[in-house]
């Protein structure tokens, strides 16, 4: 039998360690026999559960199997998602007033909506890279206007191929005094994906559905339990399904805050045209964590490539066009000097920074 | 460390721009200007939400002595090392006293 790598073993440790439900003496065994303690905090942090991983192991009265330096570098990574995201939630309050002001509403993704519905049960436990929010689309341009006028400013960006048009998107940099040196991202959604093809035909229908929670004393709408689980998975096949544990986790810790009615859940995913997302997402966390299917559960045709077939089409050659190999500098320049972006621009930005870097990458390593 | 010149009647302020979180008992400051984090344990975190730009050490102290069954002159000592060290680390202002 092959021997698990150094990395799967911190893996199916880092699985069993963040959902320390019932702690298994094996799991604590592990643990005590642990050495290699800088490769075990790197992926923990790589994988977004560094904050977690610490939570639970003092939720449990285990810190103190790790040696004290140990115990100290754990502290730090919560403490530092703490503050990182009491910076993040300032600012959050901050734009719910704008925002309510004028009247403009607004629904929480991700990471942000999973801390305020108590999802995490501390703000310090989710890792945020930024903070999404969706809009109706009549609502871009004014939200926009509104939070330029109040310090925000908008990250330009160049012209995007065509192939984007029906993913109009925002991607706001926070710019105040205080965090000069700590920026702070917000994007403005107005679509669930990018890709027209992928979510709810009209996002309308997911205003209905949403939910409200109060957190910090502010009243936020975020979607429901089904549809954060669609999109969460819709999210990692956008991936890739190169995905953070983080993001496995949020679903995970979804399904156990609400069990899904299965079969309503798979024809909303039939109708977002993210079946297969769905159900390789509830295989990969079935893989690795505790969760009870009911047993006539779809069984999953599982090729990894009929779903990348299925969720990555070619690059149209427009794309292909923009980011040939000498107009990535050009690119770069555009994006760090361009100063004007009064502009209806119609593109997912997220995936023009993942394009640019990727191509950053090559150019570097060529 | 550079010294600030507080005394019991200095009025501490939470410096623009800090951002602050109590989790279980401890606070948790962040200063974006420098990236610095810092986290106060239960007196210290005590001490920083009675912070109202209005209370002056004298007084805090005196909830902190009710508090924590403290003597006075302790919690006053105490107090003025914690935000001396506060100030010294920008993460507080003192204010001027009306008085």
């Amino acid at each position: 039998m092959k021997t698990p790598s150094a990395f799967d073993q911190v893996i199916n440790l880092l699985w069993k360690l963040s959902c320390l439900e019932d702690p298994e003496s094996d799991i604590l065994d592990k643990i005590t026999a642990h050495t290699d303690w800088n490769n075990f905090w790197k992926i923990c942090s790589d994988q977004g559960v560094a904050p977690l991983v610490y939570y639970q192991l003092k939720k449990h009265g285990f810190l103190d199997l790790l040696p004290p330096e140990e115990r100290e570098r754990g502290a730090r990574f919560y403490y530092a998602t703490v503050a990182q995201n009491a910076l993040f939630f300032d600012e959050l309050k901050r734009i719910d007033q704008i925002l309510s002001q004028k009247k403009i509403p607004y629904l929480l993704l991700k990471g942000t909506a999973l801390i305020v519905s108590g999802i995490y049960p501390d703000p310090g436990l989710r890792p945020l890279a930024d903070i999404d929010f969706l809009v109706r689309e009549k609502d871009i341009l004014p939200a926009l206007k509104i939070l330029t006028a109040n310090g925000f400013r908008h990250l330009p960006v160049p012209n995007f191929p065509p192939g984007f048009k029906n993913a109009p998107e925002y991607f706001l940099e926070f710019k105040q005094n205080r965090t000069e040196s700590v920026p702070l991202y917000f994007d403005l959604h107005s679509r669930l994906s990018a890709h027209s093809r992928f979510g709810p035909d009209n996002p309308e229908e997911l205003w209905p559905r949403s939910g409200s929670s109060a957190f910090e004393g502010v009243s936020y709408q975020t979607l429901s339990v089904p549809d954060s689980i669609l999109f969460s998975s819709l999210h990692l096949a956008i991936h890739r399904f190169q995905a953070r544990m983080i993001w496995l986790l949020d679903i995970k810790f979804l399904l156990d805050r609400q069990t899904p009615d299965w079969l309503e859940l798979i024809r909303r995913a039939h109708k977002w045209n993210c079946t297969y997302p769905l159900l390789f997402t509830i295989k990969l966390i079935t893989a690795n964590l505790s969760l009870h299917l009911p047993d006539d559960f779809p069984k999953i045709p599982l090729s990894r490539d009929l779903i990348f077939s299925r969720m990555t089409r070619k690059p149209s050659p427009h794309l292909v066009e923009s980011y040939r190999r000498d107009r990535v500098r050009q690119l770069l320049i555009d994006l760090s000097t361009q100063e004007s972006f009064p502009r209806f621009i119609r593109f997912s930005s997220k995936y023009l920074r993942f394009r640019v870097e990727r191509l950053l990458y090559r150019e570097i390593n060529r | 460390m550079k010294k600030t010149g507080s005394d019991l009647s200095s009025i501490p302020e939470i410096s623009p721009g800090i951002a602050f979180r109590i989790i279980e008992g401890e606070a948790v400051l962040v200063n974006p200007e420098n990236k610095m984090i810092y986290v106060l344990n239960h007196t210290g975190a005590f001490a920083w939400r009675k912070i109202d730009g209005k209370s002056n050490i004298q007084k805090i102290a005196q909830a902190l002595s009710l508090e924590y069954q403290a003597e006075i002159s302790k919690a006053e000592n105490d107090l003025l090392e914690l935000f001396e060290g506060l100030a010294t680390r920008d993460l507080i202002s003192w204010q001027k006293s009306n008085s």
